[in-house]
């Protein structure tokens, strides 16, 4: 749930108590007053009539108003209460106020019961406690109002600042910079966060930098390595035990230079060092490449059916090309002999299916580095984290599916 | 033919230049940005191997100024940095060719020859070996005065070959000159064996020689018994 709407939902829960209690205490407080109106009404009048009975007068009954009878004996004293009579005009029971009252009057004594309606005075409270309640929710509903503007108003520089850091990619190399709020916690929250994410990028920076560094530190020395041992196969004579042990020093070498420059390679992916964007016609390029296949597929027998179509992406010219060469000489490595690659390339995304074997162990870690489903040797197991780090540069998907018998990779161009 | 190496790593730099002096070049050695500028400004070069990371100078400012003083010279260019924009702004500046540490010895003299037959206006777009002649502009290769239908890879195989004649070259390195350094194809040597084998049948079957020995399971030598 929103911050904001949380907020208003408490707001109006709280408010709806308050108005409910309200109501309730002044209805209380209301009825109180009337009924201490009315009973000093009653209180005069009965002291009227004993007056009037004093002097030897004689009340008229005025029912329901006024009854008075004279009794033997005194009883209990003054009494107000509410009682229910059946009004015959109406043909309801309507409310009264009523005071007994006993009087002791030349030696007699009369038991005095006065009365009011109550009906009007029931009225006045009902129409004063619905002013008041409607005065209430009026203001209850202006305050929401008020305090939704306020708090969107206050959480405004939250919510910038939360897309900020929502924003937030290593890629960008940049850490994320908030506008001063003017409120001390935000400011110091955004203190807190810039100073976490400007640490980060820049120990980011430091290893990526570490890692390019030392692979570039490497590729001289490898190839003083290479070079040298080059120069000793093709110059001296050696027996063939002694040449073995070259060769396996050798492909070694190799080995490492190539591992080098595939590593250099993601590393100058993932630094976004690709940066001129093209029109592509990945058609293009996946005929080229298969043109410089074409050996290789026939030597394995590979039969290629091919629906390209003329789209074009927008992309680096280099990761593209980097793109499919990848993804087809996986599909080649990894294809049965006499096996089918299949490409299909629509306008937002391109597949390439090859045949396989058996469904693969681990497809979740197919994309890892140096992560390899085949014991293969010679392979080295990062031209699909090559893939995925382009797909990722480039905001793009690639994915995985395997569909008996074909293994296949899919690379969608949306951006999301 | 005349190389001047210009290499600030004294290893590489001596094994570059026993290579190519093997090769019958004649090489000379700069190791620094002032001297490779004094050799270049006093003689003249068929070919100028640079490290474009020197630690006195930057290579690429070597490049304009031979560029200004001498415009036949071929420019190849060697970087440890596989960097694109290296590359790019080396090209542009005039360098014929760009290669990337760690590189093979025989890769290096096969694109200083490419690098030659485009720079010499002399014709030499054919390199004749015995009874086999190829044309480097149509890229065909013939035996005996028979054209022999070559596919591309086999073409760029035996040129290749041609070019590192009596030199051991490696699978590994054959693998790279064939299919570029970024592909990771698990069943290249099978490849190349194939490869190698197709073109041997070709030309012993249009009546040239098998000049192509398997050695040691190592690699392959083209050579002239």
């Amino acid at each position: 749930m929103k911050l904001l709407a949380k907020l208003n939902r408490q707001y109006i829960l709280y408010s709806l108590t308050v108005m409910v209690i309200s109501g309730i205490m002044i209805y209380l407080v209301i009825s109180a007053i009337v009924n201490y109106q009315l009973d000093e009404k009653l209180g005069d009048i009965s002291k009227r009539i004993g007056e009037k009975l004093s002097q030897g007068g004689k009340i008229e009954w005025l029912l329901p108003f006024v009854t008075v009878s004279e009794i033997r004996k005194p009883s209990e004293s003054n009494s107000f209460s509410d009682t229910l009579i059946f009004n015959s005009n109406e043909d309801e029971f309507e409310v009264y106020r009523q005071l007994v009252v006993c009087k002791k009057i030349n030696d007699s004594y009369f038991k005095i019961i006065v009365r009011e309606s109550k009906l009007e005075s029931e009225d006045l409270i009902g129409s004063l406690a619905g002013v008041i309640l409607l005065a209430i929710i009026f203001l209850t509903g202006s305050l929401v109002i008020v305090n939704r503007r306020v708090a969107s108003l206050i959480w405004s520089p939250f919510y910038k600042n939360l897309k900020a850091i929502e924003e937030f990619s290593l890629q960008k190399q940049s850490a994320i910079v908030f506008e001063p709020t003017g409120i001390t916690e935000f400011d110091a929250l955004n203190d807190a966060v810039t100073r976490l994410t400007t640490q980060i990028v820049s120990d980011f920076q430091n290893m990526k930098q570490f890692t390019e560094d030392a692979s570039h530190e490497m590729q001289t020395p490898l190839a003083i390595v290479s070079a040298k041992l080059e120069s000793l196969i093709s110059n001296a004579d050696f027996n063939e035990d002694q040449i073995k042990l070259i060769q396996s020093a050798y492909s070694a070498v190799q080995r490492l230079s190539k591992l080098n420059r595939e590593l250099i390679l993601l590393t100058r992916i993932e630094n976004n060092q690709f940066l001129k964007i093209e029109n592509i016609q990945l058609g293009k390029i996946i005929r080229e490449k298969l043109d410089e296949f074409h050996e290789l597929l026939l030597l394995k027998g590979l039969i290629v059916e091919n629906q390209i179509s003329e789209f074009e992406i927008q992309c680096n010219p280099v990761l593209a090309d980097l793109l499919i060469s990848n993804l087809l000489s996986n599909a080649i490595n990894h294809t049965i002999q006499g096996g089918l690659i299949r490409i299909v390339q629509t306008e937002n995304m391109l597949e390439i299916w090859n045949t396989g074997q058996a469904q693969l162990r681990n497809p979740e870690r197919l994309f890892s580095r140096f992560y390899k489903e085949s014991s293969s040797p010679n392979s080295l197991g990062l031209g699909l984290s090559i893939v995925q780090k382009i797909c990722e540069v480039q905001g793009w998907k690639v994915y995985y599916q395997f569909s008996k018998p074909l293994h296949g990779f899919q690379v969608s161009f949306k951006n999301n | 033919m005349k190389i001047l190496i210009i290499e600030d790593e004294a290893e590489l730099l001596s094994v570059i230049s026993n290579y190519l002096t093997e090769a019958d070049y004649t090489c000379e050695l700069a190791d620094r940005f002032d001297l490779a500028i004094d050799k270049i400004s006093i003689y003249e070069y068929d070919i100028i191997l640079l490290d474009i990371s020197l630690p006195d100078g930057n290579g690429l400012d070597l490049i304009k100024s031979l560029k200004k003083i001498n415009q036949k010279t071929g420019i190849i260019v060697i970087s440890a940095k596989n960097s694109l924009d290296d590359k790019i702004s080396g090209l542009d500046l005039g360098a014929d060719d760009y290669l990337t540490k760690p590189f093979q010895l025989a890769e290096l003299n096969s694109r200083i020859k490419a690098v030659l037959r485009r720079r010499s206006f002399e014709g030499s777009d054919r390199i004749q070996f015995n009874e086999i002649e190829v044309d480097t502009q149509n890229k065909m290769v013939s035996v005996a005065n028979l054209p022999i239908a070559l596919t591309k890879k086999e073409y760029d195989l035996f040129l290749y070959f041609l070019i590192n004649k009596n030199r051991l070259l490696t699978k590994e390195s054959i693998a790279e000159h064939l299919w570029g350094d970024n592909i990771d194809l698990a069943d290249n040597f099978d490849f190349i064996y194939t490869h190698i084998n197709n073109l041997r049948k070709k030309i012993v079957s249009s009546g040239g020689k098998d000049y192509i020995k398997s050695v040691y399971g190592m690699g392959y030598k083209f050579t002239d018994l």
